[in-house]
């Protein structure tokens, strides 16, 4: 069987270029990645809102995962291209809704982050309606973002065009997550590596339906209740990378997407 | 035009799961995003990025398990990836 996903081309995405030694430039904004030997902003090892952190304001980001991460602190990566879908995305990084082009793994941790509000709480951790808006929600959350509680963010490239009253009073993350308990708002405000996250006691607790080892171990029965899967099949190591390779995942079509590249 | 071939999860996606349920249990979502965050060190470790985490782009298995979905753009050092591997 095959689908056709018919996206509508989105409009030129004129990225600033300025601080780049290259510059692609494609009609149909072809997605390209440049490794830099330098990096203009804050070293992505680091994390996000990581001196908000030290500054005692509540900071949702998750760190990078370093014990993966090979490259040093002086290398980052350039993107330019045009995500379909833009205002759709509710989880973006900070840096991506300041329209940086500079960023690393702990973007995918940042959304991970929203993820995991959203499910427990079935509503968007920040509802924007755009970025601007996506922004000034985590702002008057979080904190005022300046060179003081995030050191680098005037160099993101629309940072001189977006700016926001002073928030006094940040609310936090609580109200952002009724009904949550405490631990699972300090989740989402810690700033972990993704092994340091697997290893936060949240996730040795009994909330875990079988040890983090057995996840994705096909289970012995196929049960309707998703909660409940008693899944009996003994694995050796936490971290055992080899069975990520063995998903058994049976159906497979073809997605043809009306783009060029 | 560009063709992506993947596999897709027989029980849709996370946003869709969700809507239909109204709620997930705790241990529900612990089990989704622990997944989700093992997940992570295969493709960081490759130094794959996907750019677009959201429960729209996440799909679920016939068991506990979920792989990315198309949208989204992967991005690996020189090249943009046209198949994914989880």
């Amino acid at each position: 069987m095959a689908i056709i996903v018919d996206h509508e081309n989105p409009p030129p995405y004129e990225d600033d270029s300025s601080n780049s030694e290259r510059s692609f430039q494609h009609p149909e904004a072809i997605s390209q990645l440049v490794n830099l030997n330098q990096t203009v902003y804050e070293n992505p090892n680091q994390g996000t809102f990581r001196v908000l952190d030290e500054m005692k304001t509540k900071s949702y980001s998750f760190d990078t995962d370093k014990d993966t991460n090979i490259y040093n602190g002086n290398t980052s990566y350039l993107v330019t291209c045009t995500t379909s879908d833009i205002d759709d995305d509710l989880c973006k990084a900070a840096e991506l809704l300041y329209g940086s082009t500079y960023y690393g793994l702990e973007i995918d941790l940042w959304s991970l982050g929203c993820v995991f509000a959203e499910l427990l709480t079935s509503k968007p951790l920040f509802p924007g309606t755009s970025d601007v808006d996506q922004l000034s929600r985590a702002v008057s959350v979080l904190g005022n973002i300046n060179e003081e509680t995030w050191p680098g963010c005037s160099k993101l490239s629309d940072y001189g065009s977006i700016s926001f009253g002073n928030v006094e009073n940040p609310s936090g993350l609580e109200p952002c997550m009724p009904n949550c308990y405490p631990n699972e708002v300090s989740l989402v405000q810690k700033r972990p590596t993704t092994m340091e996250l697997l290893q936060d006691k949240y996730f040795r607790e009994e909330h875990l339906p079988v040890p983090i080892s057995q996840l994705r171990v096909p289970l012995t029965r196929n049960g309707q209740d998703q909660d409940s899967p008693g899944g009996h099949n003994e694995m050796g190591s936490d971290y055992d990378l080899e069975e990520f390779s063995t998903l058994n995942i049976t159906t497979t079509v073809l997605i043809y997407l009306n783009r060029s590249i | 035009m560009d063709t992506f071939m993947i596999r897709v999860g027989p029980k849709g996606d996370l946003y869709k799961e969700l809507q239909k349920c109204k709620y997930f249990s705790e241990r529900r979502v612990t089990t989704y995003v622990a997944s989700l965050a093992r997940a992570f060190i295969y493709c960081h470790g490759k130094h794959v990025i996907h750019r677009d985490i959201k429960p729209e782009n996440l799909l679920i298995g016939s068991q506990i398990q979920e792989i990315y979905r198309a949208y989204g753009y992967f991005l690996k050092k020189d090249y943009v990836i046209k198949e994914k591997h989880l």
